[in-house]
């Protein structure tokens, strides 16, 4: 009987080898959601936008900023966020949801992961491309393309996608998490420097302390990178590498020893 | 070379009471050490199959028989690779075809030829292979200009129909099929039978779950006949 361990490591790959029914299955979820609708995708775009200029306004005067560099930033911060708690939430889900699949076709379970991770990709692409036409019509650049800044991003990646696997595993078998996780999500809306900026706090101690503590503060500036071209302190990289490291050792733990029971919790 | 070989295998599934799947209960139940409930609240299981030992070889047609509940589908889906044995060894040589559901992944949004797409690519064929298959799919569904609407469209005669087509064009070694399909309307049910007699023809093996005895004695080498996750006799 071959051990879960080599299991596990062959689930992934021919997950990876699978790429194309990803692509496939993720496109058909977007099409999926916005089919008999008149504007489709751009929906997403626009129920964000909506949020993005309501807080804009609303906070851009509360804290006295130029809205020509609070609202880019802003914007940027709420793109990503929607992307990281969509992968997050929805990667929590990703066996779950697809129960009758699972228990019919044997394919590789992390197969469901990445797609949850791509649908989301393919849509955090969307809205960045609908940003970024929107501020350039507005004339102002919010796009400073900067290629030192990949490899932040990827381990960014790295660490959004051990996280989605580890909830997708435990949230199968204990139906609590996902709950936890939605209220976790809200709190680190509020946490993470999204609508606030870093510099309009730095002399708080909580703050920092939180900031320090916070993986997706770590997480939202590795992947905004991409964007706005900031190249992250070595410390902060440090944080984000060593995260990815032992998220990926316990995820994988997990989804190890899970991985023969998971069809059953279904 | 297509094999199936099961080892004293035993599945059973865990049962969770309301309790025993979520975190609160297990955070009080090691809190309090065991002292409240916490033994009765542990998952228990039910064997949906025990200590089965079965070599099925090419060429072998199988009918499982049993009552419900007897683990004719757990003994399927064991076979394609979806629940791990809890206990003994499987091991299953060639590729399995299951066609437990064809209606399988099937998206009522989408028009009949996404879903041939859709579902090529569940059933593990390469687009090309799919793309080289759409034609003869269409064809032998009837579905005409119906196949480029959205199958919500669809009777669900002809959304089977659809569904039997993309099943059929797949290659494999092992078929495993939950009761016989039938499928649409007389004229094309007897389509369908030829060409599902063709699909078990061409496979190695045959694993069927059926409570047919006609169908047991017309296309079947062997019987095994399962009770209470036991078999029976063979």
């Amino acid at each position: 009987m071959p051990s879960n361990v080599s299991l596990a490591f062959a689930d992934l790959f021919l997950a990876l080898k699978k790429h194309r029914l990803i692509h496939e299955l993720a496109w058909n979820d977007i099409k999926q959601r916005y089919r008999r609708t008149v504007l489709g995708p751009l929906w997403i775009s626009l129920s964000i936008g909506a949020t993005i200029l309501g807080l804009g306004l609303l906070f851009g005067a509360i804290f006295q900023q130029k809205n020509t560099s609070y609202l880019p930033y802003l914007a940027v911060g709420i793109l990503f966020w929607t992307f990281i708690s969509g992968v997050i939430s929805e990667g929590g889900d990703s066996f779950i949801a697809m129960h009758n699949v699972i228990k019919q076709i044997s394919l590789p379970y992390s197969l469901y992961v990445f797609r949850v991770m791509y649908r989301n990709l393919i849509m955090l692409g969307h809205n960045l491309a609908v940003a970024v036409i929107i501020f350039y019509l507005l004339d102002i650049e919010i796009w400073n393309f900067n290629i030192l800044v990949i490899p932040q991003f990827l381990l960014g990646m790295v660490n959004l996608f051990w996280m989605a696997l580890f909830l997708a595993v435990i949230s199968a078998r204990y139906r609590d998490i996902n709950p936890i996780v939605a209220n976790g999500l809200q709190l680190f809306f509020y946490l993470t420097p999204i609508i606030w900026m870093v510099d309009q706090i730095k002399d708080n101690h909580f703050i920092n302390a939180v900031l320090r503590y916070n993986p997706f503060y770590y997480i939202l500036t590795a992947l905004r990178s991409v964007v706005d071209g900031v190249v992250m302190s070595e410390n902060q990289m440090l944080a984000l590498g060593v995260m990815a490291l032992i998220g990926l050792f316990l995820s994988f733990i997990a989804f190890c020893i899970s991985y023969k029971r998971i069809a059953f919790w279904l | 070379m297509a094999k199936i070989i099961l080892k004293n295998m035993s599945v059973s599934f865990p049962i969770f009471s309301w309790h025993g799947r979520s975190i609160k209960h297990e955070i009080i139940s090691y809190a309090v050490g065991g002292m409240i409930g916490s033994q009765q609240n542990r998952p228990t299981s039910v064997d949906a199959l025990s200590n089965i030992n079965l070599e099925i070889n090419n060429g072998d047609r199988v009918a499982i028989i049993g009552h419900n509940g007897s683990g004719k589908t757990t003994l399927l889906r064991t076979i394609s690779k979806i629940y791990y044995p809890t206990l003994g060894e499987i091991e299953v040589y060639g590729k399995v075809h299951s066609l437990i559901d064809i209606m399988l992944g099937v998206d009522y949004e989408s028009t009949g030829r996404e879903n041939i797409y859709l579902r090529g690519l569940l059933m593990g064929l390469s687009k090309k292979e799919i793309a080289s298959y759409e034609e003869e799919i269409i064809d032998f569904s009837e579905l005409d200009e119906f196949i480029n609407l959205p199958m919500r469209m669809y009777s669900s005669g002809m959304a089977m129909r659809l569904a039997f087509a993309i099943a059929a064009v797949v290659e494999s070694d092992i078929l495993l099929m939950d009761e016989w399909l039938s499928v649409g309307d007389q004229d094309f049910r007897s389509k369908a039978q030829e060409k599902l007699k063709k699909m078990i023809s061409r496979s190695k093996i045959l694993v069927i779950a059926t409570h047919d005895t006609a169908l047991v004695d017309s296309i079947c080498n062997r019987v095994i006949c399962l009770e209470h996750g036991r078999i029976n006799s063979i």
